[in-house]
């Protein structure tokens, strides 16, 4: 039992030094422009499409709204599962 | 901690102007940095002040839930009605042809939904674990 354990930490160790090479592999050289197509987008057109000179508002409230809507998910989510596990408590 | 006379006039000074401040942050979010999720926090801050040193009592924490489910809805309802001007989901229900001025106004609103929403949910989270701990009489 213990054994499976062990390879199984192991492997998950291995897996995670594999993406930090991943990432990792980005920063030799950061001269070089990689992957800028939406952010040349949101730069060039954000304050006539949305009505704010704060780019991060027009992020996160007009092209990727979609992720807010889930954050406010998250922290509903939690408060009622706080409440819950109170209630369940109480009436023991 | 209840008990403090100077703790109590300090903290009745100090709480409009920690409401100011936060209620400045959620309305000019598109303007300067903060916002919504921001203000929210310093808003349950101040208003946790008071329940700290002894000045308020709550007794129903389900009723502010309930405020907060209707935000929630408000915040998808605004959010949605742009499928009838613009056909297009989650985005300004506006039109282009008004000055930025006009389309400021979906920002604000959804900020302010955003800041309340946050605020309650926080200021209930903490007085769910002060109830629980029992240490404290809230």
């Amino acid at each position: 039992m213990s054994k499976k354990k062990i390879s199984k930490d192991a492997l998950l160790i291995i897996l995670l030094l594999v993406i930090l090479a991943f990432q990792l592999y980005r920063l030799i050289d950061l001269d070089i422009p990689y992957n800028t197509l939406s952010s040349e987008l949101y730069l060039a057109h954000g304050v006539q499409d949305t009505a704010s000179m704060n780019f991060v508002t027009d992020i996160y409230l007009d092209y990727r709204f979609f992720d807010t809507i889930f954050e406010a998910t998250l922290l509903f989510m939690s408060v009622s599962g706080v409440l819950y596990f109170y209630r369940a408590k109480e009436g023991e | 901690m209840g008990n403090s006379t100077i703790l109590k006039i300090i903290s009745l000074v100090v709480f409009p102007f920690v409401i100011l401040f936060g209620l400045i942050i959620i309305v000019n979010g598109d303007l300067s940095p903060g916002g919504g999720f921001q203000g929210g926090v310093i808003i349950a801050t101040g208003l946790l002040l008071l329940i700290f040193v002894g000045v308020e009592k709550v007794d129903e924490i389900d009723r502010i839930l309930k405020y907060e489910k209707f935000l929630f809805l408000a915040l998808l309802a605004v959010s949605m009605l742009s499928v009838f001007t613009k056909g297009d989901f989650f985005t300004n229900f506006i039109s282009s042809d008004y000055p930025i001025e006009i389309r400021r106004l979906y920002l604000i609103a959804l900020n302010v939904i955003i800041g309340g929403k946050v605020t309650l949910g926080l200021y209930a989270l903490i007085l769910i674990y002060m109830k629980d701990g029992g240490s404290y009489d809230v």
